[in-house]
């Protein structure tokens, strides 16, 4: 068995990793829906509160640099009160990864495989899912390493084919701020936090894991805001070649966009290929939520967390079906929901809790030596 | 240990090798084109044209139709389309098909929710042509064969889309467009109509292609207008072009003024770029559409020597004067006959000036229909053909 001391993971890995993961499902089902034409501000409004929130992980992380989010908890709150919060967040791991895994589910069954029973496809990708995560987060990190060239590569190509076969209209982004600022905030509150900018929570893991943690904040921030502007210019993209009432009426805006895509006779018909570039990055998300919540079983049940990888990435398989019934289901789970119910509490006010928790401790701690001096 | 992998290796065989989405190519027939009629015991009749692959081959060629054409009668065209094995043979494709024809009966009862599925087909894209025929069932247009393209469905793509980008002639519209229009409060939608001449029951034999003048021809016939989903009425040809301009989507064309009595003379556009300013004075919506075109001298009917600089200027200037007397005929019928804003000024009245077209929106057709337009195009002629003067000039001269 490998020892889990050794594993470490480089800047750079940390770097794409967070930008893969934050852009990962956020590409397929489309985000920010709420502020139709000025989507793509809402994206970028929301990119600073991102980088709050990211600052915010790190500055936990920051309490013990090298003990994950389970570990901190666990000396601040005591274990038993600890193992129960760690569980919580476990389960939520898992569910998240079972949906951002429904999503492509969903997008393949509708687009390429239409009479493939969704079973076989979630089971498949959960085997080269936990066949990563067996193999280590440094696997992972070198796997999200190959993956990024290819989908920065292929993500411009589909934007340039677009703009080379005429279909991106600028004006269709126009006017911008027409419903002032109410739209943008209802997308931002709670839609664009919890998704995909809070979900980063989980990335804890992987901060934990770097060698360099005094550059864990630069490098993180970084990413939070590599992934903001990606994900705006996308939301540009799809808007600009569908207008706002097609980007919104489409179940996956950027494949509907992709499928636009005629250029010189010859490019044409390419979505498979903007399906594989999200492949890549639903592979990434999943596997970091998977890897998450095996991580907090390993703090409960204090056993390596490959020994729960088999069976419990069987479950998140059948998880993926199981959690809704269809997809509409699916969706009004994601909307409504898990941002009020799970995001809030788990990413933002769990989080806050233990800063402020870590912040008290800080500042007593301190007054405790001037006390004594 | 071995013999587990082994085990591993043949299921990730058996799961991953059978693919249920596999079709080979023995096995489907590809639709080239669609038609959609009303149907007299259930709301559609679907008209499917598929090729006849081996009688597109040339060194299997024979006598034998290059399409064939299945109809078949439901209330949902998406039901239809798998239905269609009643009479054909293999799977059907759609994802290539590249006309939709919809009877004028259909377009003007306003039946177009058969649209949905053509949104919302995975195989479907929005690379076909949208069309209303005018005088005739849908399916008959798909009858007519055509000895070049023998597949009409590919006759009728290929002729629209010559025709916008020799002339304009085409208002060059995908379904998308038709629907984005539908939903926009400043846009109502339009989409290309065709006719048949000569008689559609000779046009369907294969004898129609043996002959010099043939007996059925589908021709452009110019725009279906729309209000909402419901059809309702035409314009001719000659307007097809005007309103590409005034949407930017002009590519080529060519137009002739008068240059004096009876005598004429073209020029063909190369280059356009028009821009539309919208705003609003006490109440009225104002428009100012600048339309820059470059473009060439091609013939002139007037004895005139066109190797001078003033020339020039002067023809320029009656180019512009007669192509915007032409844009403005068209927006006058559109305002003052249907009062329908098919040119989206509405859209740009809602860039513009959002706060005014909000209050608006709902009725925006009869503000449109009181509004100023003012259209204004500047012509520039670059270069003439490989003749400066031309003869008449030596001609007059003789005399």
């Amino acid at each position: 068995m490998y020892s889990a001391m050794v594993e470490k993971i480089s800047l750079l890995q940390l770097f794409i990793l967070i930008f893969l993961f934050q852009i990962g499902s956020a590409v397929v089902v489309g985000i920010a829906g709420e502020a139709e034409r000025d989507a793509w501000i809402a994206i970028l409004i929301a990119t600073v509160i991102g980088i709050i929130i990211i600052r915010l992980y790190t500055y936990i992380l920051s309490y013990q640099p090298g003990t994950n989010l389970f570990d901190i908890m666990g000396q601040l709150f005591g274990r038993n009160a600890s193992m129960i919060i760690s569980l919580v967040y476990t389960t939520y791991f898992f569910y998240i990864a079972a949906r951002v895994l429904r999503d492509f589910m969903e997008l393949l069954i509708t687009d390429l495989f239409p009479n493939t029973p969704i079973e076989v496809l979630s089971i498949l990708f959960m085997i080269a899912v936990l066949y990563v995560i067996y193999l280590g987060p440094e696997v992972l990190g070198r796997t999200a390493e190959t993956f990024f060239p290819y989908i920065i590569i292929f993500l411009l190509l589909t934007a340039i084919f677009l703009l080379a076969s005429g279909d991106i209209k600028m004006h269709r982004l126009q006017p911008i701020l027409a419903e002032g600022f109410t739209p943008i905030h209802d997308a931002i509150f709670p839609g664009l936090i919890g998704f995909p900018f809070g979900e980063a929570i989980v990335l804890t893991m992987f901060m934990a894991l770097t060698n360099k943690f005094q550059h864990v904040t630069k490098v993180s921030i970084g990413a939070v805001i590599a992934t903001g502007l990606t994900l705006s210019t996308i939301k540009i993209v799809s808007i600009s070649v569908l207008g706002t009432e097609l980007s919104e009426r489409a179940t996956f805006p950027l494949l509907t966009a992709a499928r636009e895509i005629a250029f010189a006779d010859f490019i044409e018909r390419i979505d498979p290929i903007v399906i594989f570039v999200m492949m890549l990055g639903i592979f990434i998300k999943v596997s970091v939520f998977f890897f998450g919540g095996l991580k907090g079983l390993e703090y409960v049940f204090q056993v390596p967390y490959r020994y729960f990888s088999i069976p419990i990435g069987m479950i998140v398989a059948l998880f993926t079906i199981l959690i809704a019934s269809n997809y509409t289901e699916h969706i009004e789970e994601g909307l409504q929901f898990v941002p009020l119910y799970l995001h809030m509490p788990l990413q933002i006010g769990i989080p806050t809790l233990l800063a402020m928790i870590i912040f008290i401790k800080g500042k007593q701690k301190k007054g405790g030596i001037t006390n004594a001096e | 240990m071995n013999k587990a992998i082994l085990l591993f290796l043949c299921l990730v065989l058996v799961s991953t090798a059978g693919c249920w989405d596999q079709a080979e190519l023995d096995d489907i027939t590809v639709v080239s084109g669609l038609a959609i009629d009303k149907g007299k015991e259930h709301k559609y009749q679907l008209t499917t044209e598929v090729f006849n692959v081996t009688a597109l081959d040339p060194e299997t060629r024979g006598t034998e139709t290059a399409s064939i054409l299945f109809s078949l009668e439901g209330n949902t065209i998406a039901e239809l389309a798998k239905k269609m094995n009643v009479i054909a043979t293999r799977k059907l494709i759609y994802s290539h098909m590249r006309v939709v024809v919809m009877s004028k009966e259909i377009a003007q009862e306003g039946l177009l929710e058969a649209l949905d599925f053509f949104e919302a087909d995975r195989e479907i894209r929005n690379d076909f042509s949208f069309i209303v025929v005018e005088n005739v069932p849908a399916k008959d247009v798909l009858k007519i064969n055509y000895p070049i393209q023998q597949v009409s469905s590919l006759k009728i793509h290929e002729q629209l889309d010559t025709m916008v980008k020799e002339w304009g002639g085409d208002p060059d519209i995908r379904m998308k467009d038709f629907i984005a229009a539908l939903l926009s409060p400043g846009r109502e939608p339009i989409a290309a109509e065709v006719k048949v001449i000569g008689s559609p029951e000779k046009g369907k034999t294969r004898s129609n292609m043996e002959k010099v003048e043939m007996d059925a021809l589908v021709i452009l016939d110019g725009l279906a207008i729309f209000n909402g989903m419901k059809h309702v009425g035409e314009l001719p040809i000659k307007h097809v072009r005007n309103f590409l301009l005034l949407q930017d989507k002009l590519r080529r064309t060519s137009i002739t003024a008068m240059c004096s009595e009876d005598k004429w003379m073209a020029a063909r556009i190369t280059n356009s770029k028009t821009r539309v300013r919208a705003r609003y004075d006490n109440d009225v919506p104002k428009f100012n559409v600048a339309i820059d075109l470059e473009g060439r001298l091609e013939t002139i009917q007037c004895p005139m020597e066109i190797v001078d600089l003033q020339a020039y200027l002067d023809m320029e200037k009656q180019f512009s004067e007669a192509f915007e007397k032409e844009i403005e005929e068209t927006i006058r019928i559109l305002q003052e006959d249907f009062q329908l804003d098919i040119f989206g000024f509405g859209e740009h009245m809602e860039r513009q000036n959002y706060q005014h077209f909000k209050e608006v929106k709902d009725e925006w057709n009869e503000e449109f229909a009181k509004a100023d337009i003012d259209v204004n195009v500047t012509l520039k002629l670059r270069r003439t053909g490989l003749i400066n003067d031309p003869f008449l000039v030596e001609m007059e001269e003789e005399e």
